[in-house]
């Protein structure tokens, strides 16, 4: 009876010991994927956080590397706002581009706001990838002969699906010169003109000589500057200018 | 006989599992591409583009957001998705969170196509970062399936033991 006592106790001591035993090793492991998992939460917690970091911390002004060219007006430059102005913003740009389709409207809207704070310069860089950018740089040179640069550098732009892809951008210029009014016989001779020719091919000359790395390239006050891609974006940048040394 | 069918059935196991981490990686890779372009999208930037030149367009461009909010936003929990189920399997080692992350990828593999052939064909223009995440999932894809084939193989050769 004894013996069987004791051989019961033992019996119980040893489940217990083995249970206890159990629940160690089940703790145990909750601990491990808890902290697993608290690990995982934290990483991506981090992530998320140091990537809003480095796009708040991006400054569109700051490129290494930036691209140098005179900070001059040409006196037959095409220019907004006032040539003496303390901000002059060139831009080096391509009819045929998307991006400085997209960016055009912006430039309009910052020139409009600004009126003669800042001085905004139009240039060629018609891209040897894109075959309509050389035609349609002539067409606004050809239009700005006749006093509508800006006119059909806007309307060029707007209507860029319109010709980007077509063999016959010549002609479709044509057409919008004499939408606005130009003197098409005029206008036609003029596309075809050296003078036109070796007036974009300057432009050209400078983006290749200093390597500009695409369109658009815009530079404030001679210095390459990363392009704004947003109206604030360029806003902020230009005040930074207008005010420093005040 | 059965030593070895279990020992080559445990390789193909370490297979998997090392598989799971390339997996892992392009998850990891995808994610970090998303935030990125979620984080520029809710702080209003654009990215500067590396490579191509058409970033602005398309992160900008109509196709961008779905019913107001950002593809980028929906391609980071897509792949945060992705990192957790693996990260599931790895820790717990039940092949339906695997399963499930696998099947996942072909979502994305199918919203790859379309946000690719939207740059090729209706943008007309290519944003480096969006190709990085069609990149990284249709290696998710393509690891998936892989896999996908090697799990099969394994529990045909379970039902032989």
């Amino acid at each position: 009876m004894e013996n069987q006592n004791q051989y019961e106790t033992e019996k119980r001591a040893k489940d217990q010991a083995l249970l206890s035993n159990e629940r160690k090793v089940k703790s145990k492991k909750i601990i491990k994927q808890a902290s697993l998992w608290l690990s995982v939460l934290v990483g991506l917690g981090l992530i998320v956080w140091g990537m809003v970091i480095i796009v708040k911390n991006y400054d569109p002004s700051i490129v290494s590397n930036a691209v140098k060219i005179e900070n001059i007006v040409v006196s037959d430059d095409w220019v907004k706002g006032d040539k003496n102005a303390k901000v002059i913003i060139h831009e080096y740009a391509d009819f045929e581009c998307p991006a400085c389709a997209f960016y055009s409207p912006i430039i309009n809207k910052i020139s409009t706001d600004y009126g003669n704070k800042i001085a905004f310069v139009y240039r060629y860089f018609p891209l040897p990838s894109h075959s309509n950018a050389l035609p349609t740089a002539y067409a606004a040179e050809a239009a700005g002969k006749q006093g509508k640069f800006w006119e059909m550098h806007d309307l060029l732009f707007l209507k860029q699906s319109e010709w980007q892809s077509k063999t016959n951008a010549r002609e479709i210029s044509i057409g919008y010169a004499k939408s606005l009014g130009l003197d098409v016989v005029k206008f036609s001779k003029d596309i075809d003109s050296k003078e036109v020719k070796d007036r974009v091919g300057r432009d050209l000359k400078e983006a290749d000589r200093t390597n500009m790395p695409g369109t658009p390239t815009v530079f404030i006050n001679g210095t390459q500057i990363e392009t704004p891609r947003s109206y604030d974006e360029f806003k902020e940048i230009i005040d930074k200018k207008l005010n420093e040394n005040i | 006989m059965m030593s070895l069918r279990k020992s080559s059935t445990k390789n193909s196991m370490k297979i998997s599992r090392g598989l799971s981490f390339i997996f892992l990686f392009f998850a990891l890779v995808g994610f970090l591409d998303a935030t990125y372009l979620t984080a520029q999208h809710f702080l209003g930037k654009v990215p500067p583009c590396l490579v191509t030149e058409g970033c602005s367009t398309v992160l900008t461009s109509k196709w961008s957001e779905i019913m107001g909010v950002p593809v980028s936003l929906i391609g980071a929990i897509y792949y945060v998705v992705i990192l957790l189920l693996t990260i599931a399997f790895l820790s717990s080692g039940k092949k339906i969170f695997l399963a499930l992350a696998i099947y996942g990828t072909w979502v994305g593999f199918a919203a790859s196509i379309w946000f690719v052939g939207l740059q090729v064909f209706v943008i007309k223009d290519i944003c480096f970062y969006c190709m990085i995440s069609a990149f990284s999932s249709t290696l998710l894809f393509i690891t998936g399936l892989i896999l996908l084939k090697k799990s099969k193989k394994i529990s045909s050769k379970n039902l032989l033991i």
